[in-house]
């Protein structure tokens, strides 16, 4: 059971532009292996176009006379949606993942996609055991001010330089490993481009990870929801641990 | 000889899940050097927050929810499900009910949905899902009452 949160319990306008439960596999399971197995029973929640994301990689060759260079693409993720694209699941290689874009749906719409995909999944492939459980939420926050005051906002902050100017641009990573679960918390806070109302923004992109746990089978619904459930709670944990009373006042 | 190896792409970090959004930020760098658009490209990740404007009602339900103007909660769960359910395909209410999150939703305002959707429950794939969520929601936040207000709604079988 989740501790009691010491912050709102939800927000009517979050900024959540992606929230995605991802299952990384403990065997060999291929992109196309999940493809095929999912594709029919998936049909009819997720009957949306499909949509793909390619892997470049460009390699250069450095010789004494000449630099050559070439690039491959390859397909790495394949992506169904639902009928308004809101709702999708990505199949890769060896991972599963379940995504809702804005409007956030809230956790338990977003959990019970995931449980009604994997279900899905275990009865077209079999028991596969799970290697990994993460959380991702990406955030992208419009800030009210032009230039906008970070500290304001933001509980993080790189101190000093203020008499140079305005903060042009900027970008933080955090990385956190909790004991005793091993749970991986990866921070990214970045400066994103403003949008039409030309007003600056910041991206929020938090993910809450974990491989240490005992073995189990994505079937394993009973094993494998409480450790979801305690990600989201250091999720949400950590999202409300930087941000001001102020920015949650921006959610409202 | 020397061969290196880069990954193209944005220069945020990969952290291991791919996310649809980012894509979206790639399309769009695309299609401005496409376009020849001069400036920076993927300075950060663009994203946006907008709902799509078909959903943007939901936002508005959960603020006025969020501020305690009941009648105006219940005027736009009204006027948007009844233009919903009035197409003949009930895919796009179906999908409502699959993003809609009871818990940013007040008990009237929940109760609101379930008895405008209850009598084409048959027609929408997601309508269970939704009436067990709110069934949880009213249960839990008005355990005496729960059964007086869900009468004639529920039970789910009937």
């Amino acid at each position: 059971m989740e501790a009691s949160p010491q912050y709102p319990a939800n927000y009517p306008r979050p900024p959540i532009v992606e929230a995605i439960v991802q299952f990384g596999f403990g065997q060999r399971v291929t992109r196309k292996r999940l493809e095929d197995g999912l594709r029919t029973p998936l049909r009819r929640s997720y009957p949306g176009p499909h949509k793909s994301q390619h892997h470049v990689e460009v390699n250069a060759r450095v010789e004494p006379e000449s630099v050559s260079a070439s690039a491959t693409r390859r397909l790495k993720v394949t992506f169904l949606g639902s009928a308004n694209g809101l709702r999708l699941v990505g199949l890769a290689d060896n991972v599963l993942s379940i995504h809702a874009l804005a409007p956030y749906p809230g956790w338990d719409n977003l959990i019970a996609n995931a449980c009604d995909v994997v279900k899905a999944t275990v009865a077209a492939l079999g028991p596969v055991p799970l290697a990994s459980i993460a959380l991702r939420y990406i955030d992208r926050i419009a800030l009210p001010g032009n230039p906008a005051e970070l500290a304001r906002y933001l509980r993080l902050q790189l101190g000093g330089g203020e008499e140079l100017g305005a903060i042009a641009d900027f970008s933080m990573q955090f990385r956190r490993v909790t004991a005793p679960n091993r749970d991986v918390t990866t921070l990214v806070v970045a400066a994103t481009p403003p949008g039409a109302d030309g007003m600056p923004a910041i991206a929020i992109d938090l993910v809450a990870a974990t491989s240490q746990f005992q073995p189990c089978g994505l079937g394993d619904t009973d094993s494998w929801l409480p450790i979801a459930s305690r990600l989201h709670h250091l999720q949400r944990s950590t999202f409300e641990s930087i941000i001001t009373d102020e920015m949650r006042g921006l959610f409202e | 000889m020397r061969t290196a190896s880069y990954k193209a792409g944005m220069p945020f970090p990969d952290l291991g899940i791919v996310p649809r959004s980012y894509a979206r930020a790639e399309r769009l760098d695309a299609a401005a050097n496409a376009a020849g658009v001069p400036g920076p490209r993927s300075r950060g990740p663009v994203l946006s927050t907008d709902a799509p404007p078909a959903l943007q009602w939901l936002s508005d339900l959960y603020v006025h929810v969020f501020r305690r103007r009941e009648a105006e909660a219940i005027d736009v769960i009204y006027a948007k499900f009844d233009e919903l359910l009035r197409q003949s395909d009930c895919a796009d209410c179906d999908e409502v009910l699959a993003n809609l999150d009871v818990n940013r939703l007040n008990i009237t305002a929940t109760l609101a949905v379930l008895s405008i959707t209850r009598l084409d429950r048959a027609r929408l794939a997601n309508w269970r899902r939704f009436a067990e969520m709110a069934q949880r929601k009213i249960c839990r936040e008005a355990p005496d009452r729960a059964a007086a207000l869900l009468a004639g709604l529920l039970p789910l079988d009937s």
